[in-house]
This record gives structure tokens, sequence and C-alpha cells, in this order.
């Protein structure tokens, strides 16, 4: 199977005195389901803000879906960017737009009509259970609310891989369970590559999957 | 009320800009068709003792329009002279021929002077006598105003750019979370900052069509209305529609090009990593 994410002796660092990455090599195939653990602060959304452009890895070579990731120009990364589907640990939603619209984003960077991009963003919002609050804006919402609005967000457009920053760090058992069959069946329906960061694999997860655990600054593979 | 403190900090600098070029428009033309008013009173008579046309006199000076020769029956009759008492041939092929000048530009009294001497130098001329109206003092007036105007005006841009400035900034500033999440999902550029275009696109509209109503309001009272009949100048035409679509034009690249300049200064602080 293709490789979707590619890391080859890759550093990542802020400061470069202090890489929070070193050397680390790992390789993700398409339709793959992976998850990333380990400690707080062992940099876990450091690697997965490398995967979707916003820090530049300072050695090594990290492609994803075929883009160089060291020198990418700015075009190549909207065009990127466009096929990623991104759940933020701090969810970044859009404060002064309502759920729907936060969730149509994507839908309207990929040029898609307004009517239609309603109709995917309501049934996304159905999907994850918050349909009722579709005109709501994010700061009238709980932490957990927010995080399914993010994972709508991330699935609207259909993306080709999807980055979970702990998708589910604010859910119960109930609703955490709805996010990770959203992904699953992500995976299965539309081949979906699917690289989230947990501090706790579900028992129920039932699917295959690969884990990478965080230690030290560099990514090893739990087999 | 916060968005409202927004658009007043901008709409005040862009209106006073506005404004400004609205008077300084309207002194030109002022000054324009007063200048024209003395080309029109202005009359230079040459003397000259052979034919003169106009491509060897012009080469004294670009700004004579006109030259044609003054007739001398005309000029005899109205002399009241009985032609029947001379013998007019012998006369009128005595008499050097007279040429009437118009000028196309406008020109002060130092250059008329030298336009004069010029002419004077030509060996085919015996004589050159300029008759115009004398409102010189009014036109330096205007010839002043006009400069001290120009100079506030040129303040009063810089001044106003860079409010305007300081104010985008505090927009984008303020849209810089949204931008920032918006490009973090690849939002092309326009569709990022589409806001801050419009936001500055309305009020550039606002306060230029507000500039011009003041203005019409104030060329239509009594006291400039009196202050041009006293100086026995015309009002010029303003606020036709031309010069209100440059002003909406000018509101339009100010606002492309303010923004863009902000944006990509502050580009920096929008990036996320
Ligand atoms: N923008 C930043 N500038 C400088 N240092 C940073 C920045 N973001 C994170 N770090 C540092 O990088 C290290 C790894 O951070 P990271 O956010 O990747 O951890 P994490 O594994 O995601 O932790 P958590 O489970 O708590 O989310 C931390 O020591 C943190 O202080
Ligand atoms: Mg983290």
């Amino acid at each position: 199977m293709s490789s979707v994410i590619k890391a080859e002796n890759i550093v990542l660092a802020y400061k470069s005195h202090e890489p929070i990455i070193r050397n680390t090599t790992f390789d993700i195939k398409s339709n793959e389901f992976v998850f990333i653990t380990g400690k707080s602060g062992s940099g876990k959304s450091t690697v997965i803000k490398s995967m979707y452009g916003a820090l530049k890895p300072s050695f090594g070579d990290l492609t994803v879906c075929g883009v160089k990731m060291k020198n990418v120009s700015s075009g190549k990364l909207k065009f990127l960017r466009k096929h990623l589907g991104v759940v933020f640990q701090d969810y970044k939603l859009i404060n002064e737009w309502s759920v729907e619209q936060n969730v149509m984003l994507p839908l309207m960077i990929g040029g898609f009509s307004p009517q239609v991009c309603k109709v995917q963003a309501q049934k996304l919002l159905k999907h994850v259970d918050m349909i009722d609050k579709m005109r709501s804006f994010p700061m009238e919402l709980s932490g957990g609310e927010q995080q399914r609005v993010a994972m709508a967000r991330a699935l609207a457009h259909n993306p080709v891989v999807i980055l979970a920053d702990e998708p589910t760090g604010n859910l119960d058992d109930y609703s955490s369970e709805i996010i990770w069959d959203l992904l699953k069946s992500a995976k299965k329906h539309l081949g979906t590559t699917i690289v989230a960061v947990t501090h706790k694999i579900p028992q129920t997860i039932a699917t295959d999957y690969k884990q990478y655990f965080l230690d030290n600054g560099k990514m090893h593979e739990v087999i | 009320m916060r968005s409202f403190r927004n658009h007043i900090s901008l709409i005040i600098p862009l209106f006073i800009m506005f404004f400004s070029f609205n008077v300084l428009l309207i002194l030109d033309r002022t000054v324009q068709a007063y200048e024209h008013s003395l080309l029109e009173d202005f009359n230079m008579v040459i003397i000259a003792s052979k034919e003169l046309d106009l491509s060897t006199i012009s080469k004294e000076s670009k700004s004579i329009g006109l030259i044609k020769t003054i007739d001398i029956d005309k000029v005899l009759n109205s002399l009241n002279i009985n032609l029947d008492d001379i013998n007019t041939t012998v006369l009128k092929s005595s008499l050097p021929i007279f040429y009437q000048i118009k000028l196309k530009d406008f020109l002060n009294d130092d250059k008329v002077q030298i336009l004069k001497s010029s002419l004077e130098k030509n060996p085919n001329i015996i004589k050159v006598e300029e008759f115009k109206a004398s409102h010189d003092l009014i036109h330096q007036f205007l010839i002043l105003v006009e400069t001290i105007l120009l100079v506030f005006t040129g303040f009063i841009l810089i001044i106003s750019l860079l409010l305007i400035i300081k104010q985008i900034s505090i927009w984008v500033y303020e849209h810089s979370q949204r931008i920032s999440i918006m490009e973090l999902f690849g939002a092309p550029f326009f569709m990022k900052s589409k806001i801050l275009y419009k936001l500055m696109l309305i009020d550039s509209i606002f306060s230029a069509l507000s500039a011009t109503v003041l203005i019409s309001y104030l060329m239509n009272h009594e006291l400039v209305i009196k202050f041009y009949e006293k100086l026995a100048l015309e009002i010029p035409p303003f606020n036709t529609l031309s010069d209100v679509f440059t002003m909406l034009g000018i509101a339009l690249v100010l606002s492309l090009v303010l923004v863009s300049i902000t944006i990509f200064k502050n580009k920096k602080d929008i990036q996320y990593s």
C-alpha cells in the first residue's frame, strides 16, 4: 500500500537548540488507522502540526500526500490543507460564526455552493448529535460540544487524511464511542487515512490499527 | 458599539481626505475659469514691417494661439478721417501691418514681459503693445490660497493615511483568529480577507459620498455665493457625475491598496504556528 505520510529522520523544533522530536522515522500508509500516544508534553501535537504544515521539519524529509513539507510553497500548502481534515486539540472554532457556518468552512473553501455546504454540514451535525445547536455560537457550547463540532468540520469535506488531536479528550464514554465510530466508518467506507492522538486507546475500537508511542523525542511503533 | 467606534475612526480621516480633495478641485477650477476670463480680455497688438504668420511667430512662444491682421480700413474708418481727402492707396502702402495676437495659455505678467521682449527682438517687428484688464491681484490671491491648500492637503493626506492604516491594523488584529483558522483549512487569500476589503470599501464610499454632500451644501450657501460675487468670480462646476465617480474610484483603489498593504505587513502575526 502507498505511503500517505512518510517521515525520514525528521527533527521538529520550536527553538533550534531544543528539538521536541529527534531523528524520527515513520511511515503511515493509505487507509491505515494510526494512534499516537504518549505522555503530556511528549510532542504529540507537535507531530500533528508538522503534518498540516504549521511547523516545518528543521532536518529530515517529511512527505504528506506527496507534498514535501520542508520547503513547501504556500500554494502547495493551501492545496494540501484542502484535502486534510484536522481536529485541533483546542478546537479552533471561529467564535463569530454559528456552529453550522463553522462546519461549512472546509466546504466553502472547496468551492461548493452554499446550498450544498448547508446540506452536508447539517448531515455531519446530525452524526455528532449537534443538529439542535447548529444556530448556536461556539462560546455558548460546552467543551465536549465544541469538540463534536470540530469533528463534524474535520469530516465535512470527505478529506483524504484526518488528523485528530485528542478528539475525545472532553467527551464521556458514550460520545467518545460516537466519534470513534465516525472515524472507523470514514476509514471503511471512504478509504480515509486516520491519525488520532489519544492518551487512551478505546477498548471497543474493533478495527486494525497501528500504534505509535512517543517518548523522549522518538516515535516507537507498538507491536 | 465597538464596531461603530471602529468605523468612525476610519470614516473621519477618510472624510477629511475626500473633503480636502474636493475643495482643492473646486479652487483649481475657480482659478482656471478666472485665468480663462483673463485670457479672453487679453490682447496683444504687433506692428510689423513685413508679413508675419503663426508658424514664424510661434517660434517665440508656444502660448500664442492665434494671429490675425487688423483691417486697416476699419481702423481708418473708426478714426473718422475723410478718406476722400487723402489718397488712400498711398496712405495704405505707407502704413505698417497691424496684427492682433491671442494666447491659448494663461501667462502671468512676468511671462508676458518676456514674450514681449522676445517678440521685439524680431527685426520685422516694429512695436508690441499689450492690453489687458488689470485683475492681477485677485489672480495672485487665488494662486496663493491654492498653494497653501495644496500644502495642507499634502499634510492631511499623510496624517489620514497613517490613521487609516492604524485602524485597518486593528481590524486585521481583530480578525486574525478567524483568518488564521481559515488559513489552516487552505482558504485562498481573497476568501480570508474579503471581510476586510468589504468593511474598508463601505467606509470609503460612505466618506466620499458624505464629503460630496457637504461640498454641495457649502457651495450653495449664501456666504460662499456672496464671496464669489464680490470677487467677480464664477462658481465653477462641482460634484458633477464624473467628479462623484472619480471620488468613488479613488475610494475603491484606496481600499484595495491600503487593506492589501496592511494584511501583508501583518502577515507574520496572522500566521499560525
Ligand atoms: N508554540 C510553541 N512554542 C514553543 N514550545 C512549544 C510550543 N508548543 C509546544 N511547545 C513545547 O513542545 C513540547 C511538546 O508539546 P506538545 O503540545 O506537542 O505536547 P503534547 O504531547 O501534545 O502534550 P499534551 O498531551 O499535553 O497535549 C512541550 O514541552 C511544549 O512546551
Ligand atoms: Mg497535545
